[in-house]
């Protein structure tokens, strides 16, 4: 079932793409290329609902809320709640897209791993996986040289006698930026989803980095496009914060300036006094600021 | 979502990855197989485990290729880049050549004085009986077949589509013949006719001049043939091969047309073993038949507990079938009685 919905398709659609290019190396980016596009709208989503929901966090609003309710969990969460549905934010909003993408992309992985068929099993395996309208004889096996890399084996760049793990190195360094300037901006001090995003962005580069080095280089391949094509991508959508990673960048705002909410979410309810913020909490948003007409120094800087 | 993948491909990266078959050569007195983590001696008579290489597991080592045995030594190559001598007797390491840069899947052959080790990092290694290197064959593409050497030729089959003799004390090329798909199994030579039989994953059995080169005849079938993974044998003056979907030929040697044709009823992907006067064929799915060469009628059927894919052996008065499934090796006497199933203890 699993095979013939995802891994079938996809492994036909890399033999075709390396059919046309004769080239696998090439075959995997492009391909990696085309499954970005193809699950773009649910990245674009994800990014729309993540950037929704900083800003709802961030509100006076929903920091009033939280301050208020505190010593009342309960209560919180229905108030939370209330608010999500108000301003039309689902909390699941933002990984759902997310966890669409997982079958594809451990889809993509597979079918890579099969057609680097290494064994006659393998590619008895890969033969019959093959729809008939592609002719097997002319495809397998697949070529798996490309520039210094033999594709099926962990790569090396041998210069001087040493083996350099190039395209790991280009791994990690790829993850960890992505990890870095993709991330959105945190709802505050102590925010449990950004403590998770630093763990992650320490180990995720040495994870992917280790699979990198000991596993086939076609794949690290596929990592490095994959997190390439990732990072122009948020960045297309203006979505990164290059300052994370290059000092000598403006940083970001901590909140969109253009809200994907209506202000009066954002706002706090006339009759309710306005909580101070915390020192080392996030300022608020414009948007709520200048309807508040808080004093312009108290104004996040742009 | 990154984390979850990662931890999924992570547990991926503890070794070599790569699904294969029991890889099984036998003598009158064991028989050998090489599977996952060890090479096994196993005592051809009780069918018990003898010894096996190496003694402790390792993740990074697999062995997929059939051992070689020859002199008193096991020659076999693994997934860890490295191709090794072991005593036949005990097991114990004689040598390791270590500078191939892939995987050895495919059997090796020697003659005594050299050792053809195909690897596939696209490199064919002759190596001299101390494991020191003679000389490398490259290719663009890695190399599954066991090489055949007949005098002072090496024949090896390549996945680049080409059929390759080489001077087996130089690695200079004598010819190379560019046939129809990938081959991926080792060709038959007929000393009678000088002549080569090879199958390949382009769905043709091609006959090829052992001198020259020259291509003598190719059947296809039609067009109806399907990839055709092991070697063709040769009994009753019948070049005999089976293709993937399960036809099996009997072809007239001189001009590949066909005196008989027989459908085993299921996918066959390993060889027919010849007999004395009947031959074996094995279904992927573990059917075991023997069928009379006179009149190609079934003689006995058995169910072998798995999957099989590669060719069964003959040595002494025992058939070997080596098993993907719940057993790795059994044993059968020439009239279908099951000797023994071997399983690897822990």
């Amino acid at each position: 079932m699993w095979d013939t919905i995802i891994v079938q398709p996809f492994t036909n659609i890399l033999l075709g793409i390396t059919l046309g290019v004769k080239n696998f190396g090439i075959a995997i980016i492009l391909f990696t290329l085309l499954i970005k596009l193809v699950t773009y709208p649910l990245t674009a989503k994800q990014i729309k609902q993540t950037r929704a929901m900083t800003e709802l966090q961030n509100s006076p609003r929903y920091k009033k809320m939280m301050e208020k309710y505190k010593d009342n969990h309960e209560k919180l969460a229905e108030e939370r709640m209330k608010l999500y549905r108000e301003a039309k934010v689902n909390p699941a909003g933002s990984c759902l897209p997310s966890l669409i993408q997982i079958p594809i992309i451990l889809g993509l992985y597979q079918s890579i791993i099969k057609v680097m068929a290494a064994t006659p099993l393998e590619l008895i395996k890969l033969e019959r996986m093959i729809y008939p309208f592609l002719d097997s004889s002319k495809i397998l096996p697949v070529q798996n040289h490309f520039l210094w890399m033999d594709l099926g084996q962990p790569e090396r760049l041998v210069v001087g006698g040493i083996g350099i793990p190039v395209l790991t190195i280009l791994v990690v360094l790829t993850t960890w930026i992505q990890g870095k300037v993709v991330a959105p901006p945190s709802g505050g001090a102590g925010d449990q989803a950004a403590a998770m995003t630093k763990s992650m962005n320490l180990y995720m580069p040495l994870l992917m980095g280790w699979i990198s080095f000991t596993l086939a280089s076609g794949l690290a391949l596929y990592f490095l496009a994959s997190n390439v094509a990732t990072i122009i991508q948020y960045s297309v959508q203006g979505t990164t914060d290059w300052s994370k990673i290059l000092p000598f960048i403006k940083p970001k705002p901590a909140v969109v300036p253009a809200s994907t909410l209506p202000a009066s979410l954002l706002e706090i309810p006339d009759d309710e006094p306005i909580p101070e913020p915390k020192k080392s909490e996030p300022k608020p948003s414009a948007r709520a600021a200048v309807k508040q007409q808080r004093p312009p120094q108290k104004r996040k800087k742009k | 979502m990154l984390a979850l993948t990662a931890l999924v491909l992570g547990g991926c990266a503890m070794g070599p990855r790569a699904d294969g078959t029991p890889g099984v050569s036998a003598d009158e007195s064991a028989a050998y197989v090489s599977y996952q983590q060890f090479v096994y001696k196993i005592d051809a008579a009780a069918g018990t485990e003898v010894w096996r290489y190496p003694q402790s597991a390792s993740a990074q080592v697999i062995f997929y290729a059939p051992p070689t045995i020859a002199d008193g030594k096991v020659y076999v190559g693994d997934f860890a880049n490295r191709f090794q001598s072991l005593s036949s007797e005990n097991g114990i390491v004689d040598w390791i050549f270590s500078e191939a840069k892939g995987w050895f899947e495919a059997k090796a052959a020697t003659d005594g004085t050299y050792i053809i080790a195909p690897n596939l990092d696209r490199n064919v290694y002759c190596l001299n009986v101390d494991g020191s290197l003679a000389w490398t064959y490259s290719s663009e593409f890695g190399f599954m077949a066991e090489p055949v050497i007949i005098e002072d030729v090496v024949y090896i089959s390549s996945m680049d589509h080409h059929l390759v003799a080489l001077d087996i004390a130089t690695g200079d090329v004598l010819w190379k013949t560019k046939l129809n798909g990938a081959l991926v199994s080792a060709p038959y030579y007929d000393a009678e006719r000088g002549a080569l039989f090879v199958g390949s994953m382009g769905k043709v059995l091609t006959a090829v001049d052992s001198q020259s080169g020259e291509i003598l005849w190719a059947f296809n079938n039609n067009g109806e043939l399907s990839s055709v993974w092991a070697t063709p044998v040769m009994f009753d003056g019948n070049i005999v091969f089976t293709d993937e979907s399960g036809k099996i030929f009997g072809l007239n040697p001189d001009d590949g047309s066909v005196n008989w044709a027989l459908d085993a009823g299921g996918n066959v992907t390993a060889g027919i073993l010849p007999l004395e006067s009947s031959f074996v064929v094995v279904r992927e799915d573990g059917t075991l038949t023997v069928y009379n060469m006179s009149d190609r009628a079934p003689v006995w059927t058995r169910t072998v507990d798995g999957e099989v894919y590669s060719t069964p052996v003959l040595a002494g008065d025992k058939i070997f079938i080596g098993v993907k499934g719940n057993v790795l090796l059994q044993a059968y006497d020439l009239n279908g009685n099951l000797v023994w199933s071997f399983t690897p203890g822990k």
